[in-house]
């Protein structure tokens, strides 16, 4: 009995092993373990894409065009108050951050990681991909967006990452001298790529580059050569005061290039804003941005026609159709007090600019000032920039401006709280002067260039910090807890925590070895000398 | 004389038309149905054998399980035998002849009982009293009658049984003593004293040697051969108090289960926690199995910030209620070991309804409850506004007509209508369960409802001699929810309501006023002068529930088919499959003139639809042998597949680009660039799996378990093995009057938690932004230069100790467990460092220990008309985060950023000097003091606040809980109530944060009558103070806003009448009043401190503009025909 029970039992033994490897192994193809709707490498080859696929996102988010909450604190919670352009109503985190000079690690953090997540890591993959050698020109145009955030990023911190990036999983930091030497080499290494292309193609860069241009240059390479051309000329002038000879040389080599630097034809390099342009969120929906007190004095006192472009009159009762800024750093208890002060006048499809048209010619008038073999006099490159922004601006009268001799920035007057008030910044004038002194000629420059290149706060505050102008309006409330001294001003960000946690070492020989052992928002950078 | 109106079990009753169809509906799909007599055969010889020697004997050569309750059997005689192939049934009227007992079979069990003896007709004696007719209905604890108990009059031979209403008639002396007993309840005398109608409940008696619990995969398994602790809640305790989603009915009912009540209304998720949290990024929430099969707890994503914080519902709260048998709560990994690398947080099995042979039953049951907002906070009315109708604060003059009644008027009396009908039947091979409820609430606040239709048919049927056993199962569900209201910061009517300024009339923007007809626009707009952008948004509260909706629609199917064939009386194979397919549909339309923060001047629009598809299928090869006569095994081999599929499709509009046309909600008016996302994942897992329980004399236990597993996420195979042993020792030691029954065990396991899809992947894929840009790969697994780890999914490798004891007759019993869970290999990320080339690294890069008691006491006290079962159980947890990765350099873990939050933040902190950091462990901003204990201050006088958010406040989890639940029954009535309570454990507001910023607190009040506040000794400014400790919203004092969590309450009360039969049909009718959270003994907080506002592992300890918590009351009514 129990045999024959065996027998049955081993045949359906057998049957239900192989109704169970049915069940079980019917199904074993073995996925990649990726969401099959994502955009892969085989979808990457197609038409050539992975040669210039990442650069949109990566010219978007050198000035970041891409999101209105990383714009805010990219640039607006740092350059953008720092340089005296906008302020803010908003009394956040009880009125004691960075711009009371209290350093916000939640808003300095993305100040690195984005530009790493979003322009270092993409150029590191690229690199991977061997892009430099399969499409150099694309290649160089990411290397140029690479450059432009390495620098912004040094002009912030000091030492990072750059010349060993993406070589292992920790890496040194590099001096800010060493950065500025890699800046060059790779902007040389860049321009020379594309410079090749555009002289064997002129044509070429409209079937390989101009889809993945974001910027309203359209894919024209000579245009990008001359925008690199600045570039260069910039970062050389923001060394002249360490290391002059190296400044003269990139210098004249910039604007001694084939193509030359950007002129008043080329316009702006800005990029198409992702969705709008984050200070028009910003200062509309949000009613976080306002204008700066120092630009709105210096803009109304010249009488300058640009000050209709760059603000809209107040709406707040005390001061009803008046151009009023708020002045940065005060005392402020509610968002009410001062939410209704001029804002800054930015649409939904203005473009989001990272480097001026008139710039090269203000760069030059201080290049020719030293002494620098520029092409040109300094009274003429400052002239000729005011004609270009004015025309960039869409605004005229720029000859009367030119001579007026007479009109000096307004005083500011807060009609909310008068331990706000300050005067005159300054009394020096628009009208060039071929006779005053050096400095004056500096200051006029400065601040004419300041004028011009507005909203882009970082690269102003940077020249603030070189260079002393133009004169703003120091802070009345200071939380740093004594690291900024008073009348003092912010000179650096301090290192967030997602890098002092992620590379505490790396960190701690780069404080000690090049920020003189601090990591405050006091300590001057290396190019940063009087 | 009259002639028991109760039938002996097993005879033929009525068929219903129900049942027939069953029968048909098998034999349409079946060939051949025959039905043999049992053909089970017995060889044993014994002069002096005692009942339970051939009883075991039977069941060892048959696989006849034999049930019989220890203690009666002591009164049987032993017996001479000599069976030689011997049929069953003939043994079985042998050895049983002249004993006071009788057996009947059903299935494979044999049941043996104390048998009715023919009864005597004896002549009345004068000083006797005359015998009565008695009636009278027997019932178990929950109020169910209990067909075939015996019912003896004490000394005679006279008996009866009941019918299957319970009923039963029985001429008695009316001093005599009826002795009521059946198989697995607790034998009753009680003496009928002149009574002629008597109401019997009868208790469970838990020393049944039979009895099984389920296990893992859906094994039946001896309760006594069990190396871990597992806790079973019953269908009756569940269903005592309803709540739309079921797990909510779990709190306080079982030790070591914590349970977080969502804070989005009607049908939120729940969070469920067993023995503390382990994993970091993984879920901590336990593997819910239905029927064996593990189930999708899909869709319960929920994001880690306070911001639009939208709760999509669990899928766990989708089933119905009245379908659940019972759930069994595995807390340990141990009992879960089978489950491999999803059983990490231990499992919850739910037991569904099946048709019952031999009966039918519909069943209909019906609760409504109501529900009212309790923990409210009460704003202070005796300070308006600086700019009356203007300024969004209270920090103006003193008034006289402040007012604070809005908040209480704003919330309804929120409603749930559980109606459930089901219909059980079957024969002797066909049962069949059909059920169908509907669950209708609406919420507390106005527009939030939730409909849901649960429809469940489940048919069973045994063929060739019970040999093939099908089971067949489809669950359709259909699930609306309306306006589930936010919690936290953006879209939430509370925050706006909890804030509206002391001073202006909150009549003036009602549910009649919050909108006003814009004849330029042509629509209506925000009645709202609030609307201003201060670290939120804020809206008219009646102006989101009305104008910002959103529908959320659930459609689920579930099919589910197991065959088991029996190859052998021992071995039996089972095949089992299961498709689960969820459909999610979710819009949301935010109205023109809703805040410019959220939506366009057009509005948005968002839609998204999701599908899981979830395809399990095991085999099952199941031994159960006697090896010899002390060796018992039963063993199992199997394999597992499991498939699931998850695809998304989202639409909606950006902010900044909007809608073409206002208030057209529809794709056609999404304005580019809009979001547009889709998703398509697969996984696949397959295991192949062992178990072993070896018995020894039916008192020692080896349990073995073994899982090797492959699963697509995880580059490499991973096995998981776990190893019990029980032992009881009452078995060996005899038992006692006072000691009935001890038993100990130990296990050791190690399960894991799977890794979360594509964490892996060494080339994510890249993704694509809205305006067609294409994102590098962010985060990646942790390489250097070209070197990459392989990442491993976590793994919990935990100890167990326990004891199980009953005394006193069994009326006391304890159950105590001691557990030591350490998970290995977290996987997290870090950030990366800079300068390498992605943002950020996952790593395995952590060890957390969770040890730990649990215990459950219960008690049963009195006799006859009264009783009471008291239980108590209690757990303890305690939480150690052991060792972080030397790659992550920092001395912590950041869980939760200030930014997600702006209050606290969540940290894991490396081990330091001995002291472990906490799960759960949360930082903020703390008030300075000096080292003579006073405050610093700033040059204001006012108190100095630590720089960054990274001073310690509390740890979330609460350091102990107990629960004490009771039934009283008395006749006809029953009396329950649980109180439960939760000590220790922080939570940190910050509705009371904002509420003193804009002087909206009694605090603030009291502070400006009182002229400031005292710092130091000296009077600070009210105003500039409490802007000072609340940070305006951002990062204030965290200390100042923690608050103990601790709190005791009344959670659950009912009170149910069982109508004594007074209509034929009508098998039973009991009426209940019920009531949850009645009432708090103790509190410490303003508000209900066991709401949590998301189920995310970073949210915990954080109360930020919740749904308030409810107290509900209602009736429900539960009929049984």
């Amino acid at each position: 009995m129990k045999r024959y029970h065996k027998i049955i039992s081993r045949g359906k033994l057998a049957l239900a092993f192989a109704v169970s490897a049915l069940l079980v192994y019917a199904c074993t193809d073995r996925y990649d373990n990726a969401d099959l709707k994502q955009f892969s490498d085989e979808q990457a080859e197609i038409d050539g894409v992975k040669g210039g696929m990442l650069l949109p996102g990566m010219m978007s988010n050198i000035v970041i065009a891409t999101g209105s909450a990383n714009y805010q604190r990219d640039n607006n919670h740092n350059g953008d108050a720092f340089s005296g352009y906008l302020s803010s109503p908003t009394p956040f985190q009880g009125n004691i951050q960075n711009r009371t000079y209290a350093m916000s690690d939640t808003w300095n953090s993305p100040v690195w990681t984005n530009p790493t997540e979003e322009v270092l890591n993409p150029w590191l993959q690229t690199k991977k991909e061997a892009n430099d050698t399969n499409y150099p020109d694309l290649y160089a145009i990411g290397l140029l967006c690479k450059v432009f955030v390495g620098h912004r990023l040094v002009d912030v911190f000091g030492p990072i990452p750059y010349t060993q990036y993406g070589v292992a999983s920790e890496v040194a930091f590099d001096s800010e001298e060493a950065a500025y030497d890699a800046f060059f080499e790779d902007l040389a290494w860049a321009i020379d790529a594309l410079t090749k292309a555009e002289d064997e193609s002129p044509d070429g860069d409209q079937f390989r580059f101009a889809r993945f241009d974001q910027s309203l240059y359209s894919g024209d390479y000579a245009k990008w050569i001359r925008m690199a051309n600045t570039l260069r000329l910039r970062l050389a002038m923001r060394i002249s005061n360490v290391n002059p000879e190296k400044a003269r040389a990139e210098a004249e080599a910039a604007v001694n290039h084939p193509y030359g630097v950007l002129t008043g034809q080329d316009g702006s390099f800005a990029v198409r804003a992702t969705t709008t342009h984050p200070l028009e969120q910003m200062s509309n929906a949000w009613s976080d941005v306002r204008m700066g007190a120092s630009i709105v004095t210096y803009l109304k006192g010249y009488k300058d026609p640009r000050l209709d472009v760059y603000a809209l009159p107040a709406t707040d009762p005390t001061v009803e159709g008046e151009y009023i800024g708020i002045r940065n750093g005060i005392d402020i208890a509610i968002k009410d007090t001062y939410v209704n002060f001029s804002k800054p006048n930015f649409q939904q499809t203005t473009p989001v600019k990272i480097m001026d048209g008139a710039e090269s010619y203000f760069l030059r008038a201080e290049g020719a000032l030293k002494g620098w073999n520029m092409g040109g006099t300094a009274r003429q490159f400052y002239e000729d920039g005011i004609r270009v922004s004015f025309q960039l601006n869409g605004v005229g009268g720029a000859e009367e401006y030119l001579n007026n001799t007479t009109d000096l920035p307004a005083d500011y007057t807060d009609p909310k709280n008068p331990d706000n008030n300050g005067g005159i910044l300054t009394h020096t004038t628009i009208k060039w002067d071929e006779g005053a002194s050096a400095e004056e000629k500096l200051e006029r420059i400065m601040i004419q260039k300041w004028l011009a290149i507005y909203p882009e706060g970082r690269e102003a505050w940077a020249e603030v910090r070189r260079t002393g102008y133009p004169k703003i309006y120091p802070n009345v409330v200071n939380y740093s807890g004594g690291l900024i001294p008073e009348g003092e001003f912010i000179r650096r960000l301090t290192y967030p925590t997602s890098i002092t946690n992620a590379s505490k070492a790396a960190v701690d020989e780069a404080v000690n070895q090049y920020l003189e052992g601090k990591d405050s928002p006091f300590t001057r950078l290396w190019w940063d000398v009087d | 004389m009259k002639r028991p109106v109760g039938r002996p079990v097993g005879m033929l009753h009525k068929p219903w038309i129900v049942m027939k169809l069953s029968i048909v509906l098998f034999l349409a799909t079946m060939m051949e149905v025959s039905a043999h007599a049992y053909a089970q055969e017995i060889t044993y010889r014994n002069d002096h054998a005692r009942l339970e020697e051939v009883f075991s004997e039977i069941r060892r050569q048959t696989g006849y399980n034999v049930l019989w309750s220890a203690r009666r059997l002591q009164t049987a005689k032993t017996v001479s035998v000599n069976f030689n192939h011997t049929p069953l049934e003939e043994a079985l009227k042998i050895c049983l002849a002249g004993q006071p007992f009788t057996y009947s079979i059903e299935r494979k069990t044999v049941l043996i009982r104390e048998a009715p003896q023919p009864v005597r007709v004896v002549g009345a004696r004068a000083e006797n009293p005359p015998a009565v007719d008695v009636t009278g209905r027997v019932i178990d604890s929950n109020g169910r009658p209990i067909e075939g108990v015996t019912i003896q009059v004490k000394g005679t031979q006279n008996g009866t049984y009941t019918n299957t209403a319970g009923e039963f008639t029985i001429n008695a002396p009316a001093n005599s003593v009826l002795v009521v007993s059946s198989i697995g309840y607790l034998t009753q005398e009680i003496p009928v004293n002149n009574q002629t109608m008597i109401h019997i409940v009868l208790q469970n008696d838990e020393q049944t040697l039979g009895e099984v619990t389920i296990t893992a995969l859906g094994l039946e398994r001896s309760t006594r051969s069990l190396t871990y602790a597992t806790q079973n809640v019953s269908e009756e305790e569940l269903n005592r108090v309803k709540d739309p989603n079921f797990m909510n009915a779990m709190a306080g009912k079982a030790a070591g289960v914590v349970i977080t009540k969502g804070s989005g209304g009607p049908g939120a998720s729940t969070r469920v926690l067993l023995r503390g949290n382990k994993s970091i990024l993984g879920s901590n929430q336990p593997l819910y199995v239905i029927d064996g099969v593990p189930m999708n707890n899909a869709a319960s994503t929920s994001s880690n910030t306070l911001f639009s914080q939208q709760d999509y519902g669990d899928a766990i709260s989708n089933l119905n209620p009245e379908d659940i048998e019972s759930v069994q709560v595995l807390q340990g990994a141990s009992a879960a070991a089978l489950y491999g690398s999803q059983a990490a947080n231990g499992v919850i099995l739910v037991t569904t309804k099946k048709g019952r042979k031999g009966s039918s039953t519909v069943q209909f049951s019906s609760t409504a409850t109501f529900e009212n907002p309790i923990g409210l906070p009460e704003n202070q009315t005796r300070y308006g506004q600086r700019q009356p109708g203007v300024s969004n604060e209270s920090w103006g003059d003193a008034i006289a007509d402040g007012d604070n009644s809005h908040i209480v008027g704003f919330f309804n009396t929120g409603a749930n209508y559980l109606n459930s009908i089901s219909i059980s039947t079957g024969s002797e091979i066909g049962q069949v369960y059909f059920s169908y409820g509907n669950t209708h609430a609406t919420g507390i606040v106005p527009e939030n409802r939730l409909n849901r239709n649960n429809f469940n048919l489940r048919a069973t049927t045994q063929l060739f001699d019970d040999k093939l056993s099908l089971d067949g199962s489809v669950n359709y569900i259909s699930q609306g929810v309306y306006n589930r209201p936010q919690s936290g910061y953006y879209l939430s009517p509370i925050f706006s309501l909890y804030l509206f300024p002391t001073g202006d009339d909150f009549s003036k923007y009602d549910a009649n006023h919050f909108e006003t007809w814009d004849p330029v626009r042509g629509l209506y707009r925000q009645n709202w002068p609030y609307i201003v952008n201060e670290a939120s948004s804020n809206q008219n509260p009646y102006w989101i529930q009305h104008r910002n909706q959103n529908d959320m629609i659930r459609e689920r199917t579930i099919a589910a088919f197991t065959a088991k064939y029996a190859l052998t009386d021992w071995l039996n194979v089972q095949a089992r499959t299961t498709y689960d397919r969820v459909q999610d549909r979710y819009e949301q339309r935010l109205h023109a003139a809703t805040d410019p923060l959220q939506a366009s001047a057009n509005g948005a629009y968002t839609k998204n639809t999701s599908n899981t598809d979830q395809w399990y299928s095991d085999v099952l090869l199941t031994a159960n042998k006697d090896l010899g006569t002390d060796i018992s095994l039963s063993a199992t081999v199997g394999a597992s597949n499991t498939y699931i599929k998850t695809s998304a499709t989202n639409l909606g509009s950006i902010t900044a680009s909007g809608l073409s046309y206002a208030n057209f909600f529809s794709v056609y008016a999404l304005q580019y660039p809009f979001n547009a996302t889709e998703s398509l994942r697969k996984t696949l897992n397959q295991a192949v799996f062992a178990s072993a329980n070896l018995g020894f004399r039916s008192a020692l236990y080896l349990d073995l378990t073994a899982r090797n597993e492959w699963s697509n996420t995880v580059n490499m195979p991973f096995f998981y093995p776990s190893v019990g042993l029980s032992y009881v020792l009452t078995e060996s030691l005899g038992t006692s009057d006072i000691l009935s029954f001890a038993k100990l065990r130990a296990s050791y396991s190690e399960v894991g938690n799977t890794l979360p899809f594509g964490v892996a992947n060494y080339r994510p894929p890249y993704t694509i932004d809205n305006n067609e840009n294409v994102n590098p790969r962010g985060t990646l697994p942790f390489f250097s230069g070209t070197d990459t780890v392989d990442l491993k999914p976590e793994r919990t490798r935990s100890f167990e100790l326990g004891a199980e004891l009953r005394l006193l007759q069994n009326k006391l019993s304890l159950n105590l467990t001691y557990y030591h869970a350490t998970t290995y290999d977290q996987v997290f990320t870090i950030g990366a460092p800079a300068g390498s080339g992605a943002s950020n690294f996952y790593i395995n890069g952590g060890t957390i220990r969770n040890k730990g008691v649990e215990g459950l006491i219960s008690y049963r006290v009195g006799n006859g008309d009264l009783q009471w079962t008291p239980s108590f159980n209690f757990s303890r947890n305690i939480n150690q985060i052991v060792q972080l990765s030397d790659l992550l350099t920092t001395p912590r873990f950041v869980l939760t950023s200030i930014d997600a939050t702006r209050q606290v933040q969540l940290f894991l902190t490396r081990p330091e000097g001995g002291n472990y950091g906490s799960y759960g462990d949360l930082y903020g901003k703390r008030i300075q003091y000096n080292d003579d204990g006073s405050v610093v201050t700033d040059n204001a006088g006012l108190p100095v606040l630590s720089a960054n958010p990274d001073e310690y406040i509390g740890n979330a989890n609460p350091d102990f809980l107990a629960g004490f639940n009771n039934t009283f029954s008395y006749k006809n009535i029953s009396l329950g109530f649980l109180i439960d309570s939760r000590w220790g454990g922080k939570i940190v507001s910050v509705t009371e944060t904002w509420r003193d910023w804009k002087g909206l607190s009694q605090r603030t009040a009291d502070a400006r009558d009182n002229g400031g506040v005292l710092v130091n000794g000296n009077l600070v400014d009210a105003e500039a103070y409490f802007k000072r400790i609340s940070g305006t919203g951002q990062q204030g004092a965290a200390d100042r806003y923690a608050y103990d969590a601790t709190n005791i309450r009344l959670r659950e009360l009912s009170l149910s009448y069982s109508f004594p039969q007074f209509a034929k049909g009508i098998k039973e009718l009991s009426l209940a009043f019920v009531g949850r959270n009645l009432l708090f003994f103790h509190k410490e907080a303003p508000f209900d401190p066991e709401v949590s506002i998301a189920p995310a592992n970073g949210l915990q300890g954080i109360e930020g503009f919740n749904l308030p918590s409810t107290r509900s009351y209602g009736v429900s009514l539960r009929a049984t025909f």
